[in-house]
């Protein structure tokens, strides 16, 4: 209920994510501006992400290859081929070398019959390398290995037994025409997406041999897309029995039919980013090693071997909010699971990591290296009422804060069971083993302009990267302390006369436990109508 | 102890104006005005003139809003006391010329007259005198409510009205900002119904503080008695 004379404006739902592509007053009303490091929860709520540890800090050159799954020999392995060396890594991190080629790109294997395949022909079984059909890509669908040499696509056989050696007949491939070159590929159910330089087609019905006894085709080839051209083979992953492909226009989600193999319209996912992701095309980045894990697709940028951004797709929402990752453990070019946990390797260090992003707690309030990785939110331009200059006067926001378990030390007395051996010396008589949190604080930025760098129609593509945030936010006086019951909004004196009111809140710490419930501005009208 | 800053910071915290201190400081100068104004509690002891032989009207200083009393010293050689001047109508000044003012009392003993305010040619602001003064040099004192000079930042002594009185004086400072910028009436209106309200009060105190109790009462049996 407003106070008399006052307008009480509530920003609740955040679940349409980020839309930093959109002009900010534009934004739909369950969306912000940018939103950093943080994920959505189940209900909606936006949640500052985990932060990681060490599964081995051992650098190792820059990363071409990090995955983790069964092959035919070591059962579940973790395998790290890098510029530095190729490595099977123990569940503590330990590096062990194996003889596994390493690519001379970042590369997405594929495994089919416990041997896993790397472009240029190689292959790595677990426990020794060997080679195959060369070819620039790999894909295995209706249980054959598809190799895309050039613009032509050839497959295996079907192995009739468990270990049986693959064979490509002479006449066992399909030549796509229109003068295209092969990309990319990826198997979907019983068919393969091909990825080319002038489009997708899909080669269906690879679960039967390409003729019948009477000579009738029996696998297709269609032209999916005409225009949709893959950005990066890095950047595919599976989800939900469909592909996420970045193509150079969009993200887009491709699916088959449910009831039959005939494939579906394309669902872009970009649409809330697409400036953002238009920009990092043009400017010549590459996608790193995708990955989707929990229903979240994650997606990183790459410039070489720099990380330039981290984007964060929510899939298993209706409307797909988008996120973006940054600090230490965001710098992640290529995603592995080893069944218990999701690991990380570093770009350009390959560094490995064990990502704790859906597990926030005390533990993993910083990154591996002790940085507290930044949060904020920014919210969109909010109107203030009657498209003229009214006066906000307060912010409140509900929020759930907890602080992070920080450094040791003694006071008092040593308390029995408190103190750990070897760690320090017995303190003297009197002397207590205390642990104690560090600071955490919420501030709240305001700001009644839009853009500080490019203006909204004034940008011309692929000359330079799209403004940040945008703004400067004048910081308002005050912070707000931990809060774990979220029993206590914090209010800040906003005092200023705006036509959009846009906010930004950040995180100064290492909280452990921080989502954001609400934000209210009170403002009070103006009695002016223009 | 009240300052300048402390309502220049109260104005713009309680009334929540995204507005610049200078424009808070002038709404509160305006006010701080008004109120003295209102109230009559700024009174001043100034001096105009001297006297110059054959001169009537002597300027009165911009800051005086009205003239209770007007002493007129009789030598230049005379203390700080002077001969107390009767208020008298603009156009006594005329009619004195023509003789229709008879001047009794003391006036041939020691001096004496009228005074009224006028104004000169272009408006300027005039006191004027009669008998027209026919020496030099005498002390014209003038007892006058005065509108206080612009508060500055600062200069605490600038505030010319009692500590109690601060309250009010932001409240009519928001009243001026809801109406003016806000262009909010409704809710400027009980910010200005304070600040009306500390300015009879205001009014009243100065009228205790310079009222007397008069002369003393005879009683008279049988008449008042």
């Amino acid at each position: 209920m407003a106070v008399s004379g006052l307008t009480r404006l509530v920003l609740q739902d955040l679940s349409g994510g980020m839309f930093p592509s959109l002009a900010p007053e534009l934004i739909p009303a369950d969306g912000a501006f940018e939103i950093t490091n943080g994920l959505l929860d189940e209900e909606n709520v936006v949640y500052r992400r985990g932060g990681t540890t060490y599964l081995s800090p051992l650098a190792s050159g820059s990363v071409r290859l990090f995955w983790s799954g069964y092959l035919k020999h070591g059962e579940q392995q973790t395998i790290l081929l890098s510029t530095g060396g190729s490595f099977r890594l123990t569940s503590t991190g330990e590096h062990v070398t194996i003889g596994a080629p390493g690519p001379a790109v970042l590369t997405r294997p594929q495994v089919f019959q416990g041997i896993l395949y790397l472009p240029g022909g190689n292959t790595w079984d677990g426990e020794s390398a060997g080679s195959a059909r060369n070819g620039e890509h790999y894909a295995v669908a209706g249980n054959r290995l598809l190799v895309a040499e050039g613009s032509k696509v050839a497959f295996s056989n079907v192995p009739k037994a468990e270990g049986e050696a693959l064979t490509f007949e002479a006449n066992n491939f399909h030549q796509l025409p229109g003068g295209v070159r092969i990309t990319g590929m990826e198997g979907l159910r019983t068919s393969c997406v091909v990825f080319t330089t002038q489009g997708i087609w899909i080669i269906g019905g690879l679960n039967h041999n390409l003729t019948d006894e009477a000579g009738n085709v029996q696998q297709t080839l269609d032209r999916y897309s005409a225009d949709a051209v893959l950005w990066g083979t890095t950047g595919i992953a599976g989800w939900a029995g469909g592909l996420i492909v970045p193509c150079k226009d969009n993200i887009w989600l491709m699916e088959l039919g449910v009831s039959s193999e005939k494939a579906a319209p394309f669902r872009s996912i970009s649409g809330p980013i697409q400036s953002t992701y238009r920009s990092y095309v043009a400017q010549g980045y590459q996608p790193g090693a995708a990955y989707v894990y929990r229903g979240h697709y994650f997606l990183p940028l790459l410039s070489g071997d720099t990380h330039i951004d981290t984007l964060v797709c929510r899939l298993d929402s209706p409307k797909m909010p988008w996120t973006r990752l940054k600090g230490f453990g965001a710098k992640v070019a290529a995603y592995a699971y080893d069944g218990t946990r999701l690991l990380g390797a570093l770009t350009g260090s390959s560094v490995t990591l064990k990502l704790a992003y859906f597990e926030p707690n005390s533990e993993v309030a910083a990154d591996a290296d002790g940085s507290a990785h930044p949060f904020s939110v920014t919210t969109r331009d909010i109107a203030t009422g009657n498209l003229v200059p009214n006066t906000v006067m307060k912010a409140r926001l509900s929020y759930r804060m907890r602080g992070s378990l920080g450094a040791k030390s003694f006071r008092g007395g040593a308390e029995w069971g408190g103190f750990f051996w070897n760690e320090k010396d017995w303190g003297e008589e009197g002397e207590t083993f205390i642990e104690e949190a560090q600071p955490v604080s919420l501030s709240m930025g305001f700001n009644a302009t839009s853009f500080a760098g490019a203006e909204w129609g004034e940008f011309n593509w692929g000359e330079s990267a799209w403004a940040s945030t945008g703004g400067s936010f004048t910081v308002l006086e005050g912070t707000a302390p931990p809060d774990p019951e979220a029993l206590t909004p914090h209010v800040w004196r906003v005092g200023r006369k705006v036509r959009y009111a846009r906010v930004n809140i950040s995180l100064s710490g290492p909280a452990s436990d921080l989502s954001i419930r609400a934000l209210e501005l009170f403002i009070r009208p103006t009695g002016r109508t223009i | 102890m009240v300052t300048v800053a402390q309502l220049v910071q109260n104005v713009l915290t309680e009334g929540n104006f995204d507005a610049t201190e200078p424009q808070a400081l002038q709404w509160l100068s305006r006010r701080h005005e008004l109120i003295c104004a209102r109230s009559k509690c700024f009174r001043k002891n100034l001096e105009v003139g001297p006297t110059v032989a054959g001169t009537r009207s002597y300027a009165v200083p911009a800051e005086v809003v009205e003239i209770h009393e007007v002493q007129v010293t009789s030598s230049p050689e005379t203390g700080s006391l002077g001969v107390p001047y009767g208020a008298a109508k603009h156009s006594d000044i005329a009619e004195g010329a023509l003789g229709y003012i008879w001047l009794g009392g003391l006036y041939l003993a020691v001096g004496g007259g009228i005074y009224t305010r006028g104004y000169g040619a272009t408006g300027e602001d005039k006191l004027s005198l009669y008998p027209t003064p026919t020496e030099n040099g005498l002390q014209i004192k003038v007892f006058a409510v005065c509108r206080p000079e612009d508060l500055t930042v600062g200069e605490d002594a600038g505030l010319k009205i009692p500590p109690e009185f601060a309250d009010a004086l932001v409240s009519g400072a928001i009243a001026t900002g809801l109406s003016r910028l806000e262009a909010r009436g409704d809710l400027a209106a009980e910010h200005e119904s304070r600040f009306a309200q500390a300015c009879d009060e205001l009014r009243g105190q100065t009228a205790k503080r310079f009222r007397g109790s008069g002369p003393a009462t005879i009683r008279v049996i049988g008449f008042n008695a």
